[in-house]
């Protein structure tokens, strides 16, 4: 894939919220990231491109979804819910396969069909989002497109029987909606629209900490609010 | 700092409302947590126009704070101040609203300063459809609906006891109540009492959803009926499930004097409380053992 090629790619994460993309040149991906905005860093990782593994429990950092469930799979999530404005993309890259053959997986947001009274539930309930510096937030938020999503339930909890009830709502369309399942090769490219499409990191056929995929966030803000 | 970000204090008051709504109307609770949603909401509102109008004007660091300088401890102007303010700025914000707004800050101070309990014995009718015609007013101003504030359920039963403040309603009601009172003490004192036990005797089986409640002309038991708002989650005791469900009243009928009060603005200028609780039990037998039938067989 070329530099020429990003409009194309462009339009099909614009079509179906991600695009996956096969044997591309790790050089390129920092301006791939660029084009679709600026790349943002957690203050705990200021690198841009990030190398992450799975860890067990007792390696990882406190905080992270890695010290809930180790090398097991993660649910579905939307990538640092725990900023004010989480990354709008998520630019996903294989390195390494990894010897468990751990698949991703997409859900997009889209596919849950939300009538007007459940949209209007999970656009009002009120949850908690981060654990040094909470706030409240939504799972969703009016947008241009209809909606953009906000959902970790490891960083994330309902603060009201509002918030409950949009909790049990979500799930239930988590269980019924379709999912995309990514099988990772070496060279892989995956952009996700972090708004919009939720994703899990699936399970392994054995220990796989040789898994290696580097990730680079782009839009959103980590910082304070501002007026 | 998000402090005084009108989304996050929107937010919270929603939170609070939410808690609110979580408990029974009576409970003092419910008046409790709904002052503290207010005072957040009174704020969300004034932060909206501008994060400026919150800070304490005594000290310049709190009007450094609020344009966005980071500064620790800011202060935050009195909950009074910030009711004139909206008096000043926000359309429909007037002098009835403010009062409405002082009135529950006053009892919340009471309640979090004082051993009374100021929240105690206080009537809906005093309070709630000013509250709502408030929160309403504020949610515009941020250009929200109060559906977004309270949530579907309740925010159809609150826009009915905001319909309760017009005034010419509460004319027209105490006029036909004393018409009634009139007609009925004009009566022979023998036509009463046949006429109140007559009632009496049609009142011993209720219909669903309906209460008896004191008729405001005559005196008699009359009949309230409501609307079921929500139903409060189950308690499991003496071997049964008991459920609260509360209902806003939407007719009262007399059966001695004929008084008929058919909204639920009428019920209130009539002095009747506007919601009220009916307890329902379940047997946990008949839940999960239900009747035998036998298979059909044709013999």
């Amino acid at each position: 894939m070329l530099i020429s090629d990003i409009p194309r790619f462009q339009s099909t994460l614009a079509a179906d919220g991600y695009v996956l993309e096969r044997n591309i040149d790790r050089d390129i991906l920092l301006g791939i990231a660029a084009s679709l905005g600026p790349v943002k860093t957690d203050p705990r990782h200021p690198q841009q491109m990030r190398l992450i593994k799975p860890q067990t429990m007792a390696d990882a950092e406190p905080n992270t979804l890695s010290s809930r469930y180790g090398m097991d799979a993660f649910p579905f999530h939307t990538d640092a819910a725990h900023w004010q404005i989480p990354p709008n993309y998520v630019l996903l890259y294989c390195v390494e396969v990894g010897s468990g053959n751990r698949p991703t997986y997409l859900i997009d947001s889209k596919s849950f069909w939300l009538t007007q009274m459940e949209l209007s539930l999970l656009c009002n309930a009120v949850w908690r989002s981060g654990h040094l510096n909470p706030f409240l937030c939504t799972v969703t938020c009016p947008s241009d497109s209809g909606f953009s999503i906000r959902y970790d339930p490891g960083c994330m909890s309902p603060r009201s029987p509002r918030g409950v009830k949009a909790a049990n709502l979500l799930e239930t369309k988590l269980n019924n909606a379709q999912c995309r399942k990514i099988e990772w090769q070496s060279g892989d490219l995956l952009i996700i629209n972090n708004w919009r499409v939720l994703h899990a990191r699936g399970p392994a056929e054995r220990a796989d900490a040789d898994r290696v995929i580097a990730r680079i966030l782009i839009g959103g803000s980590n910082g304070c609010l501002g007026f | 700092m998000g402090a005084w970000d009108s989304d996050q204090l929107w937010l919270k008051a929603k939170a609070y409302i939410d808690k609110a709504n979580e408990v029974e109307h009576g409970d003092p609770h419910f008046p409790f947590w709904s002052s503290l949603a207010l005072e957040l909401l009174t704020r969300a509102a004034l932060t909206y126009i501008h994060p400026v109008l919150n800070a304490d004007p005594r000290e310049d660091s709190n009007l450094l704070y609020a344009c966005g300088f980071e500064i620790k401890q800011p202060r935050s102007l009195p909950a009074h101040s910030v009711y004139l303010r909206l008096e000043k700025t926000v359309k429909g914000f007037g002098k009835a609203q403010r009062e409405l707004c002082d009135f529950l800050a006053l009892l919340r101070n009471q309640e979090l300063h004082s051993a009374d309990l100021p929240f105690d014995n206080l009537k809906e009718s005093k309070w709630l459809p000013r509250f709502y015609e408030v929160c309403m007013i504020l949610c515009n101003s941020m250009e929200k609906e109060l559906e977004d504030f309270l949530g579907n359920e309740v925010a159809d039963a609150a826009r009915k006891l905001i319909n309760t403040l017009a005034k010419e309603t509460e004319g027209t009601v105490k006029n036909s109540i004393a018409a009634h009172a009139k007609v009925f003490a004009e009566k022979k004192p023998d036509d009463q009492s046949s006429l109140q036990s007559n009632a009496k005797a049609a009142l011993l089986k209720l219909p669903d959803h309906s209460k008896r409640e004191v008729c405001p002309a005559c005196g008699t038991l009359g009949l309230l009926t409501g609307q079921l708002i929500k139903s409060l989650p189950a308690i499991y005791f003496d071997d049964r499930l008991w459920t609260d469900q509360e209902y806003l009243a939407t007719e009262f009928e007399c059966l001695a004097c004929e008084l008929n009060l058919k909204t639920v603005e009428e019920i209130i200028y009539a002095g009747i409380e506007p919601r009220f609780t009916l307890q329902t039990e379940t047997s946990l037998h008949d839940l999960y053992e239900p009747d035998f039938d036998y298979e059909y067989d044709n013999m």
